[in-house]
Order: C-alpha cells, then sequence, then structure tokens
C-alpha cells in the first residue's frame, strides 16, 4: 500500500460533495477566515500541557505504528501524535501550524489491539491526505450563518469524508474483521476479550435501523457529522467485497447515505428514499394495473425496493396477489409515525403519477389503482385528476 | 427559496387540495377563482410574506377597492364595522392594505409554508373567500 493506493481507494462521493462545497460562493470568506485563524490556533500548546506526546521511549509500539503509517501515506510536514485522558474509545486528527496532529484516547490505547489502532489511526490519517482538514465543518456551522442548502451540503460532505477515511483505515489494517473490532469496541465500550464481532453480524443491525429511520419519518439526521456507524460497517463490507467494482460500490454506498441526507429527496420523482416504502409499494400496485410488469418497470422499482428484496421474484411467486401491495402501501402510511407532509404528499403523487405514465399515457385502470392509492395518503380523485392533468402537461 | 418557489410549493398543496389555480408572475401571487352560491365568484390569492426566519404565507381575497387619496371613504363607521365583523370571523380577518395607487379591503390569513398541509389550505381559501363576498354581497356587491 502507497499513497497512490490510497488515493485510490477515496469514496466518489467524497470529492464530488467536497466540490460542490467549495463551488457555494458563500463558503469563500468564511474559509479564508478559518485558515486564518488556524495559523493562530493553540492546539499543539494545549496538547504538550494536558497530554502525552508519542515517543519511541514513552510509547514503542504506538511510536513504530505512526512512524509506519505515515511513511506509507506519505505525508507531508511533518506529523505528531498525543495521547489524552479519556476513556471512551476516540481520536481526531487536526491541523496545526507546521504539522499534523493526531490524537488518541486513553480508552482507545487501553480497549484497542495493535492492529486496531492501525485501523483508528490510518482513519484519521486518511482525513489528513485527502484534505480533510481544509474544511472545518464544525468551526464553520457555528460561527456562520449559511444557508440550509449549504448547511446540509456540509454535513453530508463530513458524512462521505468518513467513508473515505474508514476505507484508509481498511487498507491500513487490512482486515475487515480488525477494522469491525475497531468500530464495534469504539460504539460500545466493550473489550471482546478472545473475540471479535463478525462484520456481517455487525452490519446486520442496519436493516432495523433503516425501518425505524423510515418509520420515523424525520429528516434531521442530516446535522450528523459521522454516518451511523451501522452504516459505515456496511459501506466497509461492500467495498471490501466489492473491490473489483468500484464504481458500483459508491453507487450502493450513496445510496445508503441518501437515508440521512433530505436534499436527496429534494425533487420530485421516486428518488426520495424516507419514502420509498410508498414508491415501491404504490408503484408496483399501479404497474401492475395491467395484470403485466415489463422490464423498465422492474428495474425502476427495483432501486427503491426493500433490501433484499427481487421484484421479478415476488411477482412471480403463485401467492402474490397484487392488492396485497395497496395493503403495504396502507400499511406504510399507518406505521409512520410522523404526519406526511404537503410537500411528501405530492413527491409521493408525483413518483406514483411517474410510473403510470412510464409508457407515456394514463389508462383507466392505472387511473383507478391511483385513486386507491389517493384515498389512502386522504387526496380526493378531484385533486388527483389535478395532480395528473398538471403533470401531462409538464412532460 | 424564492418567492417564485414559494408559490409553485403553494400551487403544488392547491392541486392536493383539489383547488386548480395558477401564479401570477407580474403580480407574484398565486390565484385561485371560487364559485359562491348564488353564482357569486370570489378570487382568492396567495402571496409570500416570509420574515427572515420563517417561510410564511398569506392567503387574502380582496373585498372592496378604494382610490388612493380617498383614504378617507373608509369611514369611522366602516372601520368599526370591519372590527365587529373581525370579532365574529374564523380563519379569517378584514384589515386594509395599501399600494401606492390604493387602498384595498381584504379578508385574509397567515400559515407557516412548512406546516402548512392541503386541508387547511383548502379550508381558509374557502373560509377567506367566504369571509370577502360577505362582505360584497352586505355592500351589494360582486366585483371579486
Amino acid at each position: 500500500m502507497n499513497a497512490q493506493a490510497i488515493e485510490a481507494v477515496r469514496f466518489r462521493g467524497d470529492t464530488e460533495l467536497l466540490e460542490a462545497a467549495r463551488g457555494d460562493a458563500d463558503l469563500a470568506g468564511p474559509l479564508a477566515s478559518s485558515k486564518a485563524l488556524r495559523r493562530r490556533n493553540a492546539l499543539r500548546c494545549r496538547l504538550l500541557s494536558h497530554s502525552v506526546r508519542v515517543s519511541v521511549g514513552l510509547m514503542p509500539h504506538l511510536a513504530d505504528s505512526f512512524q509506519r503509517l505515515t511513511e506509507r501515506f506519505e505525508l507531508s510536514g511533518g506529523l505528531e501524535a498525543y495521547v489524552h485522558n479519556d476513556g471512551a474509545v476516540n481520536a481526531f486528527v487536526a491541523k496545526g501550524v507546521s504539522r499534523t496532529i493526531v490524537v488518541l484516547s486513553s480508552g482507545a490505547v487501553n480497549l484497542l489491539t495493535p492492529a486496531e489502532l492501525e485501523f483508528v489511526i490510518g482513519h484519521e490519517l486518511g482525513h489528513a491526505v485527502y484534505g480533510h482538514l481544509e474544511v472545518p465543518v464544525d468551526h464553520l456551522l457555528k460561527e456562520e450563518r449559511f444557508s440550509p442548502r449549504l448547511s446540509m451540503t456540509l454535513r453530508a460532505w463530513q458524512r462521505a469524508a468518513e467513508i473515505s477515511a474508514d476505507r484508509a483505515g481498511l487498507v491500513s489494517c487490512e482486515s475487515l474483521g480488525v477494522a469491525a473490532n475497531a468500530l464495534f469496541k469504539s460504539q460500545s465500550g466493550l473489550e471482546l476479550p478472545g473475540g471479535g464481532v463478525q462484520p456481517g453480524d455487525f452490519a446486520a443491525q442496519w436493516e432495523q435501523l433503516v425501518d425505524e429511520v423510515l418509520t420515523e419519518g424525520q429528516r434531521d439526521h442530516w446535522q450528523l457529522s459521522h454516518p451511523f456507524p451501522t452504516l459505515r460497517m456496511k459501506a466497509m463490507i461492500l467495498f471490501w467485497d466489492g473491490r473489483d467494482q468500484p464504481g458500483e460500490v459508491d453507487e450502493e454506498v450513496a445510496r445508503l447515505l441518501a437515508l440521512m441526507d433530505p436534499m436527496e429527496g429534494s425533487v420530485d420523482g421516486i428518488e426520495d428514499p424516507l419514502l420509498a416504502r410508498f414508491f415501491f409499494w404504490g408503484g408496483l400496485f399501479i404497474a401492475l394495473a395491467d395484470g403485466r410488469l415489463d422490464a423498465a418497470e422492474v428495474e425502476r422499482l427495483q432501486s427503491v425496493a426493500p433490501s433484499g428484496l427481487d421484484v421479478g421474484r415476488l411477482t412471480s411467486t403463485p401467492e402474490f396477489e397484487p392488492d396485497s401491495c395497496l395493503e403495504r402501501f396502507r400499511a406504510a402510511k399507518e406505521e409512520r409515525r410522523a404526519k406526511l407532509t404537503a410537500v411528501e404528499l405530492h413527491r409521493i403523487m408525483q413518483g406514483l403519477i411517474d410510473v403510470a405514465a412510464a409508457d407515456g399515457q394514463i389508462d383507466d385502470q392505472e387511473t383507478g389503482h391511483l385513486y386507491k392509492l389517493a384515498e389512502v395518503l386522504g387526496i380526493s380523485p378531484g385533486a388527483c385528476d389535478l395532480l395528473v392533468s398538471n403533470y401531462l402537461e409538464q412532460n | 427559496m424564492s418567492k417564485r418557489a414559494t408559490l409553485k410549493r403553494v400551487q403544488e398543496i392547491a392541486t392536493l387540495a383539489g383547488l386548480k389555480g395558477r401564479i401570477n408572475e407580474e403580480m407574484k401571487t398565486f390565484e385561485m377563482g371560487f364559485q359562491l352560491d348564488g353564482d357569486r365568484t370570489q378570487l382568492v390569492l396567495v402571496r409570500d410574506t416570509s420574515s427572515k426566519d420563517r417561510k410564511m404565507i398569506t392567503i387574502f381575497s380582496p373585498c372592496v377597492i378604494l382610490k388612493r387619496g380617498l383614504i378617507e371613504r373608509l369611514t369611522r363607521e366602516m372601520a368599526v364595522e370591519l372590527l365587529t365583523a373581525n370579532e365574529n370571523l374564523h380563519f379569517a380577518r378584514y384589515g386594509i392594505w395599501q399600494t401606492e395607487k390604493q387602498t384595498m379591503v381584504v379578508a385574509s390569513y397567515d400559515h407557516l409554508l412548512e406546516t402548512l398541509d392541503p386541508a387547511e389550505l383548502g379550508s381558509t381559501a374557502w373560509a377567506v373567500a367566504i369571509a370577502a363576498d360577505m362582505y360584497e354581497r352586505k355592500h351589494g356587491q360582486d366585483t371579486f
């Protein structure tokens, strides 16, 4: 592994979102000010006075890991590492006046094995070599009043940057199991004496979390700087198992991250991940109005299908009843704890009409199915007709 | 969100409520026509009245237009009549709006855009239309 290999594993969403954020004129001024502030920062002074600097004499095993990984990452400008007294497993990296500074908590050093520490150190060095430290998001969001869109873009970028950093950590320790243990320990605080977690078992919690997020219907996860830990685990598994298909892996990871990003739902159509259940079951109900599913419909619906569900296989089973889709649509509405907003209602109806009009027209059977779905949402047939006529006028 | 985007959002919500209307680009309003009993009609408009921190809309319907410079035509009796009527209105209030050229008596109501749902928009639009029509009817008019 060398610097080139580390650059190659960077998550595409990270570079794209960073570019989008940097393209926003409102960011330029505050970013320049934050650089000026950094030149005056006193982090090193604070660390030297309240933490222990990693050296060969004091912590030889840690110093050795840092030395080896710094060379592999070809980090320019020098690096200093510190351990501070904190029982929780955590670490951070910062840009000092003239060098990069990595800080590990004592909890991390006490609880993690040398290999697991290499995952953590690799993760932090990844942030440094990918240029993540050039945009201090937390500082900027605290000090500035950006538009909601720019704030969301910056947070979405931070989460994408964590995916890249996880990959850097993973290629540093070269073991999915080690990465899973490190992530698990940092979340649970457990020691895992004599054993480890299965990455798949840890990631399986993600599916339960997805169910919960969809049922909750809340869109406030955008404020989190890190992706959900189980999402990170799932993303690492996808990356590790799909190293020969990086494009597809990045697309799938972007889809996972979209669940935390309300901007993903900012356009009409069937992209909004929080409404995926409505699009899938409602879309399938409409697509089956004429009693058959064509390949284009299957492909489109598969993109919003619940994890592990194969549309073709589902609809070809003898016991499958098209009306069950209407019931699942109704269940999605009833299970949702937050009331559907007008924007969400509009988005759902637009997405469903989009499916109905896929072949260029909306026939009576499709209209009948649209009425039934609209009724579940509390929308009258008259309003449904108006939505359809507006849709047909615009397309 | 621009004023145009706000009106576009209002149009979407109105459609969900089964209300047809159009955006008047020049006046920066969303306009809907209502058919009331006895073949009477009423125009209901929506405009963006956001404050710095909150995205708000005002749904309003004109009752009568008084030419500017003749504000004195809005007599004390008329003002008292409007205030008294306000006390008995639900989901609407009477008020006056002044522009450079005219003074307009309107029935209106405000909503936060973020939480506005189709049923609320529909019932408010009807309430405002009925209140404005009541005023016109009382004064023997059906201008709007």
